[in-house]
């Protein structure tokens, strides 16, 4: 037999009272609240929504709850507490994705508490979308510190470059923008808050007791971080080749001060151990180089370029060819070398034009092959996979 | 001096990688005009080469290595014990070839 299927929650349309015998009028007619904040920036294109990004729009859910508990009482200062039940099964969900950079369509959803309590959630969020507003125009908040600190979750998972905008009920669109974010999280007048983030560094002891392991970041600070069962192998790995260097990528959550100083790993969502010629995290380290680096002589290198050039190399270089050591010049610029059988290759890259001079040395007859490279363009990357292809063919017919 | 002197090369610690040093070390930078610093192995001990280089200031090395006379010899490299600015200071000369 077939069974009647139950739904779990619905949307009242219209609540009627029976005035008089037969005689009733409506109270409510009116659609479910809805609110349409628009993602921008390259993870949104398509349309598309990266999950991580979704679990702030539980914060905005929170937030968006309370402040609407505050609405109620604001309108009713003779009751002490809100009603029971004034947002019991009502809930946000995501009903689409509609375009544009990608624009979540989200609408209240409930039981028969929706009627009074969309209300008061309308209020709330334009309240919430005003402060935001405010706060980026250097304004005040209209929201107490308490509530601001659920910025600390939503807007958490957003990238330098990546916004949400909301429209205002009066006034043109707002956005809330990591640096927006900080300046709500500062007027909370929290000590700390948290931030997503990828690091990079040596693991540099495990206290079991604890649970944790500690990260060393490349200025020498370390980090606590919680040790989850998933990860200990490829902790302990890492911390087996603390001397060698050998990097952790850990991605999770950062418990921050407000000077912007990393206090603690909150929770890993995930650890990496990387190869120990990574090119990323070797650029990286090179670009805290200082002027006067090499005895009191030597450039500092342009961290942008080497963030360039990361770039680059990750897209252009043949993943079959082994890496490079790669090491500082004291002019400024890059050396990655290679050691192919017989053959001692260097590739000398000048940071601000990436214009390379590659020299293949054979080290048993001096002959020597020599080319100038532009890796800007792909075909100098297609020119250097080309010659690394070909030396490496050799030692590997030998 | 003789063939089998070593001429001792401090290293920086970013010219190692993963245990490897490059090739820079042996090689002069432009502000060296043609001129790689080396200290005569039969006069100091690499231990002791390390210490008083690492004492001046802004000065840092993260170990010694060492290329003979001979090899220099074999590369036409003359070796030139200057005495400049402690005994046994001694320079590799590379002004007969380019900078590279």
């Amino acid at each position: 037999m077939l069974r009647i299927p139950r739904f779990k929650s619905w949307v009242l349309a219209a609540e009627v009272d029976i005035v008089e015998g037969n005689q009733f009028q409506v109270r409510h007619f009116m659609p479910p609240p809805s609110f349409k904040p628009e993602l921008i920036g390259d993870r949104f294109a398509n349309h598309e929504v990266p999950l991580e990004v979704l679990k702030d729009f539980v914060a905005f859910e929170e937030l968006l709850m309370e402040v609407a508990k505050l609405e109620y009482l604001a309108d009713h200062p003779d009751r002490l507490r809100i009603p029971k039940g004034f947002t019991k099964g009502v809930e946000l969900r995501l009903t689409a994705i509609d375009e544009g950079s990608a624009i979540l369509s989200l609408v209240l959803a409930g039981g028969l508490a929706l009627a009074d309590t969309s209300v008061y959630v309308t209020r709330a969020h334009d309240k919430i979308v005003d402060t935001i507003a405010s706060i980026s125009e250097g304004g005040t908040p209209g929201l107490s510190p308490d509530l601001l600190r659920y910025f600390d979750r939503f807007g958490r998972s957003l990238l330098e470059g990546e916004r949400i905008t909301f429209q205002r009920a009066a006034g043109g669109p707002t956005s809330l923008t990591p640096a927006v974010r900080e300046k709500l999280l500062h007027a909370s007048q929290a000590e700390e808050w948290t931030e997503e983030i990828l690091l990079k560094g040596r693991v540099a002891g495990v206290i079991v007791a604890d649970g944790e392991f500690l990260l060393e970041l490349a200025d020498g600070s370390r980090l606590r971080a919680p040790l989850e069962r998933q990860h200990t192998e490829t902790v302990i790995a890492a911390l087996g080749e603390y001397q060698h260097s050998r990097m952790l990528a850990v991605k999770g959550v950062v418990r921050k001060d407000k000077s912007g100083n990393l206090k603690k790993i909150d929770s890993v969502e995930h650890v990496n151990l990387l190869h120990p010629l990574d090119v990323e995290s070797r650029l990286e380290e090179l670009a805290n180089l200082k002027d006067r680096w090499f005895n009191g002589k030597g450039v500092a290198l342009d961290g942008k370029k080497l963030k360039v050039l990361a770039e680059e190399f990750e897209k252009n270089f043949d993943t079959s060819l082994p890496l490079p050591h790669l090491y500082p010049t004291p002019e400024g610029g890059i050396i990655g070398e290679w050691l192919l059988g017989e053959w001692a290759i260097s590739l000398e890259i000048e940071t601000m034009s990436q214009a390379a001079q590659y020299e293949a040395l054979n080290l048993i007859s001096n002959e020597p092959t020599e080319l100038n490279l532009n890796l800007n363009e792909p075909s100098g990357w297609a020119s250097l996979n080309g010659e690394l292809r070909r030396l490496n063919s050799l030692v590997g017919s030998k | 001096m003789t063939e089998g002197t070593l001429l001792l090369r401090q290293i920086h610690p970013t010219f190692t990688q993963n245990g490897r040093v490059t090739s820079q070390a042996f090689r002069p930078t432009p502000k060296d005009e043609h001129q790689l610093s080396v200290d005569n192995g039969d006069m100091i001990s690499p231990e002791n080469s390390w210490k008083r280089f690492s004492s001046q200031p802004e000065c840092t090395s993260s170990g010694v290595m060492a290329i003979s006379q001979h090899e220099c010899a074999a590369c036409d490299l003359q070796v030139v014990e200057d005495g400049v600015s402690y005994p046994e200071h001694c320079y590799l000369d590379f002004t007969p070839y380019s900078s590279n």
